[in-house]
C-alpha cells in the first residue's frame, strides 16, 4: 500500500484491511488475540482516516503485550463522538527493552497535518487508549 | 531422542514438528509449551523426563525464552527457532547449538540437528579428541613447514644426457658470469639452473653455507680457515685435485657474513 503522509483514506476501507489483517492473526494466535470492530455503516462511509493508522495500533498492542489463552488480549475499536476509538487490555510484556514510542509519534504527527483535532492516548494499568479524530 | 518445543504459536510448533518427524520419526516431542511459565513448571516437576534437545522460540506469550534460562537450570542444548535475529549474541551466552530464522528451512533444521549429534558424541567419548581437523589445518597454514624435504639430488643436462648429481657428493657451488655451476668432491664442475639465494632455500642450511656473493660452501669441503685480514677470512676447500686456474678463485668469507658463518660452524 503506497500512501502519502498528507493522504487519508475512507474508513471503510482501512476497517476492512483491518479485517484481513485480523484474519491473519487470529491463524498465528488463535484464541490469544482478537479485534473486535464496532463501527456503523454509516459511520464508516462518512468519514476519513489517515492510513495504516489501525494497522499500526494493533501491531503495537501484540508488540508489547502478553497473550495467551488464559489471559487473551483484546483490541477494541469503536466510536466515541468523531473520534476513533482503538482500546486494549494491557498486560504488558517485562522486557528490557522500552519501546521508542516512534510508532505513535508518527500518528500523531500524520493528524498534525489532517486536523486541528489532536490524537489523545490514555492509559492506566488496565487499558490502552488511543483516541484519533475522524476526519 | 527426547525433545522439548517452546513455542507460543501453535502452526509453527506443529510445522516443526511435522519436521522432525520426516527427519527422524523416532524422534519424541515430549510437549509444546507456550511460555516462559509453563516451561519453568513442566522442567521444574520432580519427575521431569529426561530431555536430550530442546528448541526454543525466543518471543514467547509471556516473556523472551532466555528467562527460562534465569529461573530453572536448564543444561540441555537449544537449538533457538525465532523471527528475531537481534537474540543471536544473547544466544552465545546459553548452552545454544544453534540460531534458526523463522519461517525454518528444513535442510537448515537438520544441519542444526546433525551439529548437535556431532557435537554430543565429541563432548561424550569423555576426552578431548585427539585430533581436531581444523585446527591441525590451521596450524599447517600458519606455522613454519615443519618436513622440509631439503634437496638431495641434483638433474642437470649434460649434451642428451642428464646426470644425476647427489648432493652429499656437492663440494660447492660459485657463480661466475651470472652463471652458478656445482662443484664435486670429484673435482666435476657442472650448472645448474638455480640462483644462489633459490639454492639457499633448497638446501639444508646445515650443511651449506652462503659465505660471499660468489660462494655456497658446504661444511665436509671446508679443509682450513685462514684469517686473511681483520674481518675476513679465507677459506682452503677440500678437494682430492687442485683447482683449475678458472675456478681458482680464493673463497672468502666476507665481514657481513662473518658472524654467522662462525655460528654456522659452532653447529
Amino acid at each position: 500500500m503506497e500512501q502519502k503522509d498528507n493522504e487519508r483514506v475512507p474508513l471503510k476501507t482501512e476497517l476492512a484491511f483491518i479485517q484481513a489483517y485480523r484474519f491473519l492473526l487470529n491463524i498465528r494466535f488463535g484464541n490469544k488475540f482478537d479485534v473486535v470492530i464496532d463501527v456503523s455503516e454509516a459511520v464508516q462511509q462518512r468519514y476519513s482516516i489517515a492510513p495504516l493508522t489501525l494497522q499500526l495500533l494493533v501491531e503495537n498492542a501484540v508488540k508489547h503485550n502478553r497473550m495467551s489463552a488464559k489471559e487473551p488480549l483484546q483490541v477494541h475499536i469503536f466510536v466515541v463522538g468523531n473520534c476513533l476509538v482503538v482500546q486494549n487490555n494491557r498486560q504488558l510484556r517485562p522486557q528490557s527493552e522500552t519501546s521508542t514510542g516512534v510508532g505513535l509519534q508518527n500518528i500523531i504527527n500524520r493528524y498534525a497535518l489532517l486536523t486541528s483535532s489532536p490524537v489523545h492516548i490514555e492509559e492506566n494499568k488496565e487499558t490502552f487508549v488511543v483516541q484519533i479524530p475522524l476526519i | 531422542m527426547n525433545v522439548l518445543i517452546i513455542e507460543d504459536e501453535n502452526l509453527t510448533a506443529k510445522r516443526l514438528e511435522g519436521m522432525l518427524t520426516k527427519y527422524d520419526p523416532a524422534i519424541r516431542v515430549l510437549a509444546q509449551l507456550p511460555s516462559v511459565a509453563d516451561t519453568v513448571a513442566w522442567l521444574s516437576q520432580p519427575d521431569a523426563p529426561a530431555l536430550d534437545l530442546v528448541f526454543m522460540d525466543i518471543h514467547l506469550e509471556d516473556d523472551i525464552g532466555f528467562r527460562i534460562f534465569e529461573q530453572t537450570n536448564l543444561q540441555t542444548p537449544v537449538i533457538f527457532t525465532t523471527a528475531y535475529d537481534e537474540y543471536m549474541v544473547q544466544a552465545f551466552k546459553v548452552n545454544s547449538i544453534d540460531y534458526l530464522l523463522k519461517p525454518i528451512n528444513y535442510t537448515e533444521l537438520v544441519a542444526a540437528i546433525e551439529k548437535f549429534k556431532a557435537l554430543k558424541e565429541q563432548f561424550n567419548s569423555g576426552s578431548t579428541p585427539a585430533r581436531n581437523p581444523d585446527l591441525d589445518t590451521l596450524l599447517q597454514l600458519l606455522g613454519p613447514a615443519r618436513q622440509t624435504a631439503y634437496k638431495d639430488r641434483f638433474m642437470i643436462t649434460v649434451g642428451t644426457k642428464i646426470r644425476s648429481i647427489d648432493t652429499a657428493d656437492i663440494a660447492y657451488f660459485y657463480l661466475e658470469e651470472r652463471i652458478v655451476f656445482l662443484v664435486t668432491q670429484d673435482n666435476l664442475t657442472l650448472p645448474v639452473d638455480y640462483s644462489l639465494d633459490k639454492l639457499a632455500q633448497l638446501l639444508d642450511p646445515r650443511r651449506f653455507f652462503r659465505v660471499s656473493r660468489q660462494f655456497m660452501v658446504s661444511l665436509p669441503a671446508i679443509q682450513t680457515i685462514y684469517q686473511f685480514s681483520a674481518g675476513k677470512l679465507k677459506l682452503d676447500l677440500l678437494l682430492p685435485r687442485p683447482h683449475t686456474e678458472r675456478n681458482a678463485a680464493q673463497v672468502f668469507v666476507s665481514g657481513d657474513r662473518m658472524t654467522d658463518f662462525k655460528e654456522w660452524l659452532g653447529k
